[in-house]
């Protein structure tokens, strides 16, 4: 099942190493909807959120360059969630007074550019993050499959509706309707893992 | 995949159906046709069986199945303005990117060799260039190569700047180079890298130019190393860029070539200095005419120039727009993937909104540079000293007040005015008028950004109180901490950018910067100095900064005795009633105590959020640290066991003091109050208003009874400990007080802030009254 170590090379390093136009968009792609997502979920209105969305990735580009990331400290993913968290709070707060440490915006950019141990993602966040990976997983996975197949799983497993309507629409039988949905869910499981170990380390 | 298996639900009773094995080569669709068929079809009729046929494809993960339900909402609703901002984020490379043409580049790496410096046998020294002894490379351009040199006749070091062979080879070229570097030459201001003379080595025939050496890096190194600037160090270098603009375009001088990498910042006194000046033309019109193809840094060419027409000192004032943008965004005003996609932004396209890139940029600064960066020359401010004015007086807003009117562009003749210009006006002079009302309090640039949120300060004409005894200026940024010697003749204060001053108070004079072991020129630190403290003794001196390191230092001798790195920024730091043991907060939250001599962590905990401040109480039991997250907690530090968490302030917590008889506790708080807690049982005993904006020190006076508190409002506070009783206001600092200390004897307190001066205020007298009054009771 494991895929060659030549594609398990993490998006950070690739990040990091700069020039690597593909590795920003894929970065995006995953991320930006997460960002978006997560700042929603914490009541930000949506151009509030696409302008956060924004203001975190392009603190991302600046810092991704000279990061010196310690895996010690937390996960990438954990450092991303700091950043976001702090962007939210930073602009929840400035609606009213703006709490912070003095001489916070000063240093602002430093201290996102660690990442925090101690403050764990939350669940909002993780769940966030793993939707995402599986949309991500998705698209890759899909031409891997049979339309017919494809269709099942989407009608079952997304839409949630039963195998036997769903099979009487694709004009096949509710057990094969079953076996395509859990077969792509097997796959999808595999390729989100894969994803997870890329982006995450 | 046992785990697995142990975690699926039993298999079903019925025996024609499938075993878990079936199940599985199901899944990966490896059985035969025919058995796959009949097992299709059993599990079609069996729940249980399709229940675990997905237990297997899940692994057991039952959230799996949740996650995949409604993926199709995960992507933002179509008319989302996320949608607008993805593809600008996705596509265009948001990392700043200097666009040498790879030709250039090539050039440059290839053909500029050192060869033309004649060998030298000193040691240190890597060859000769006339009669200059040239030291290292400082770096390559597009237009040659830069060297660090000594001159032995002037015995002074010196920048070599060596034209591009390929260059010096076409007589035109030769020509423009000279006329335009003794052009420059002509040129002198303080903002400005003096040229001292262009000269012509004898044997490789390559002119040269001789110029002041900068001790210090280009805001293109800066901006790489922190990323994006604050807005007052933004305004405050275009203040001064414009300052040597001006001078430059008095004389008939147009740069062609601002950008980052040309606007030097000296180490230590931040001065601006603009580079390069007029060069571009010599080198940037020649390799137009040999590539057909715009060299060079598109990136700040104003459109005038993008579009290749004739352009004048305007084109400059564009440029540094762009420049100042690309400070306070961390991104260019006009990025492209292809110089060509640049021109043709710069031509056409208007930048994102500054606010929508960094919400912390003041509509003013915004203003300004958007002024800066109109498409018109016709549109923008007509000279490079108007923008050093405008930008000065919202610098220095209170200094400026009474000239303001005549600051602003053609305010005597409105006609001549565009409308935003207009407004931009009135916006400033409204601001300028309501700073001036609110009183002699405000001043700082911080304070007028905060200007909105204090409509109700009643501050307004009130007495301005006690001057203080004396004025010491930092002269080199915001003092972020003060320690007062035992006899109060030593005041030594922390600075924004590193620097430890320590002065003489009686004669209000600088005695001596501190500097590193390694480096007598260096600021002490390379941050902030949070924190400043001495020993009980007197003789030892401890800083504490962002920079990550707690030093140590001998005193009067002003020696560094101990650099411990720390490893996070350090926020806060104290030293023990003891002198054995400093205690230190950093930014994420976490204080530890150290035993200074064995070196060694005796006490570690954490708090939620950054650390801002710590404190021993005298008993030497108890260390307190207050945080940004609204607590107050006290640990034991021999048991190493938490006290108390106190919750009691509305916001972040900033100062705090333990009264001498270690029985209270006061803290200060972003929510304007102190609070008085009892030590022993951690009970809130008193709460009181003490400022009209954040509280950010408070100290107990060396007999507990006083209190001294200041704050965000740019006002320090007497108040009687006991009754709390309002004592004396001193309001002569132009902004943030963040720091504020006693001496001794609680005679003098030394108040510095935001406004970059300490001030010593004489308390003497009221300490005096107070425990006259403390008597009676």
């Amino acid at each position: 099942m494991a895929d060659p170590p030549k594609t398990r090379v993490s998006l950070l390093a690739r990040l990091k190493s700069g020039g690597d136009d593909r590795a920003w968009e894929e970065f995006v792609e995953l991320y930006a909807p997460v960002i978006y997502g997560f700042a929603r979920k914490r009541g930000l209105q949506d151009a509030d959120a696409a302008d956060l969305m924004q203001e975190v990735l392009r603190s991302v580009a600046r810092n991704a360059s000279r990061m010196d990331y310690d895996p010690r400290r937390g996960t990438f993913r954990g450092w991303l969630y700091t950043v976001t968290r702090n962007k939210i709070y930073n602009f929840l707060s400035g609606q009213k007074h703006r709490p912070r440490a003095f001489g916070d915006t000063n240093a602002q950019e430093r201290l996102d550019a660690l990442p925090d141990a101690s403050i764990p993602p939350d669940a909002d966040w993780e769940r966030e993050y793993q939707r995402q990976l599986s949309a991500q997983a998705m698209e890759i996975v899909r031409n891997e499959f049979h339309a017919n197949s494809w269709k099942a799983f989407w009608g079952t497993a997304v839409e949630g509706r039963s195998a036997n309507d769903v099979g009487q629409e694709l004009g096949m039988s509710p057990g094969a309707v079953y076996v395509a949905k859990s077969r792509i869910i097997a796959r999808l499981r595999e390729v989100v893992q894969r994803l997870r170990a890329e982006t995450d380390e | 995949m046992p785990d697995t298996l142990s975690k699926l639900s039993p298999p079903c009773s019925n025996a024609d159906c499938p075993t878990t094995e079936q199940l599985q080569r199901l899944l990966r669709g490896d059985s035969s046709g025919s058995e796959d068929e009949s097992l299709v079809e059993l599990v079609g009729r069996c729940q249980i069986c399709q229940q675990r046929l997905e237990e297997l494809a899940t692994g057991g993960d039952s959230l799996f199945p949740e996650l995949v339900r409604h993926i199709d909402d995960a992507k933002p609703a179509e008319d989302s303005a996320y949608w607008e901002i993805f593809p600008q984020i996705s596509s265009s490379t948001t990392r700043t990117a200097t666009y040498e043409p790879d030709i250039l580049a090539d050039h440059a790496r290839g053909v500029l060799s050192l060869d033309f410096l004649e060998p030298i046998a000193k040691p240190g020294r890597i060859g000769r260039l006339g009669s200059f002894e040239v030291t290292r490379v400082l770096g390559r351009g597009g237009m040659g190569v830069v060297l660090e040199g000594f001159d032995p006749d002037l015995q002074r070091d010196v920048a070599l700047k060596i034209l591009d062979p390929q260059l010096a080879n076409d007589p035109t070229m030769r020509q423009r180079f000279c006329r335009e570097a003794r052009a420059a030459a002509a040129v002198s201001h303080d903002n400005l890298v003096a040229v001292y003379q262009v000269d012509e080595d004898q044997k490789s025939g390559l002119p040269f130019l001789v110029m002041q050496l900068v001790n210090g890096e280009s805001l293109e190194q800066r901006l790489r190393r922190v990323g994006r600037l604050t807005p007052l160090e933004t305004a405050r270098i275009g203040m001064q860029a414009a300052a040597g603009l001006a001078s430059a375009h008095a004389c008939g001088l147009i740069h062609r070539d601002i950008k980052p990498g040309n606007i030097l910042i000296e180490a230590g006194t931040e001065k601006v200095k603009l580079t390069d000046f007029g060069l571009a033309r010599a080198t940037v019109d020649m390799k137009l005419t040999r590539t057909g193809f715009v060299a060079g840094t598109p990136l700040y060419m104003s459109p005038e120039q993008a579009r290749g027409e004739e352009i004048d000192h305007r084109a400059d004032l564009f440029s540094l727009g762009s420049v100042l943008y690309e400070a306070l965004a961390g991104t260019p005003a006009f990025d492209g993937k292809t110089p060509l996609a640049v021109l043709r932004r710069v031509a056409d396209d208007p930048p994102v909104p500054l606010h929508r890139v960094n919400p912390d940029v003041p509509p003013w600064l915004e203003e300004i540079i958007e002024t800066l960066l109109a498409k018109n020359p016709a549109d923008r401010y007509q000279s490079a000293a108007e923008v050093a004015d405008i930008l000065a007086s919202h610098l220095h807003p209170l200094a400026a007040h009474n000239r303001s009117a005549d600051h602003c562009p053609g305010f005597l003749n409105p006609f001549r005015m565009t409308r935003r210009r207009i407004q931009a006006c009135w916006k400033k002079l409204l601001v300028l008028s309501l700073t001036f009302l609110l009183g002699s309090i405000s001043g700082s640039l911080l304070t007028v950004w905060l200007l909105p949120k204090t409509p109700n300060s009643k501050l307004a004409i009130a007495d301005p109180g006690p001057e203080p005894i004396a004025i010491l200026p930092a002269r080199s940024g915001a003092i972020w901490s003060v320690a007062l010697s035992q006899d109060g003749s030593t005041m030594v204060m922390g600075i924004e950018n590193g620097r430890i001053s320590v002065w003489d108070v009686p004669g209000r004079r600088l005695k001596f910067d501190l500097h590193p072991a390694t480096n007598d020129q260096a600021p002490a630190h390379k941050g902030p100095v949070w924190a400043l403290d001495f020993t009980p003794d007197g003789k030892q001196l401890i800083s504490a900064s962002d920079d990550g390191t707690i030093k140590i230092w001998d005193l009067p001798s002003g020696r560094q005795r101990k650099s411990i790195p720390v490893g996070t920024p350090v926020r806060t730091a104290a030293i023990s009633p003891s002198g054995a043991w400093v205690a230190i907060g950093d930014r994420f939250g976490e204080v530890s105590v150290f035993d200074l001599a064995q070196e060694r962590i005796l006490l570690q905990y954490q708090q939620e959020s950054t650390v801002n401040g710590v404190s021993f109480c005298p008993d030497n039991l108890t260390v307190a640290s207050v945080s940004t997250d609204g607590t107050v907690v006290l640990w034991e530090i021999a048991g190493k066991r938490k006290r108390f968490t106190l919750t009691g302030h509305g916001g972040p917590v900033y100062g705090l003091s333990f009264s001498p008889d270690s029985r209270e506790l006061a803290t200060s708080s972003w929510d304007k109050t102190v609070i008085l807690w009892d030590v022993d049982t951690g009970t809130l005993k008193k709460q009181f208003k003490a400022h009209d904006e954040g509280v950010l020190a408070v100290q107990y006076s060396p007999d507990g009874t006083l209190l001294a508190t200041a704050g965000q409002d740019g006002v320090a506070r007497i108040w009687d400990s006991e009754s709390t009783e309002l004592l004396a206001t001193f309001r002569r600092h132009q902004g943030t007080i963040f720091a504020a200390r006693f001496d001794k004897f609680g005679d003098l307190l030394a108040t510095g802030g935001q406004d970059g001066t300490v001030r010593i205020w004489d308390v003497g007298p009221l300490d005096r009254a107070s425990r006259a009054a403390a008597n009676l009771r």
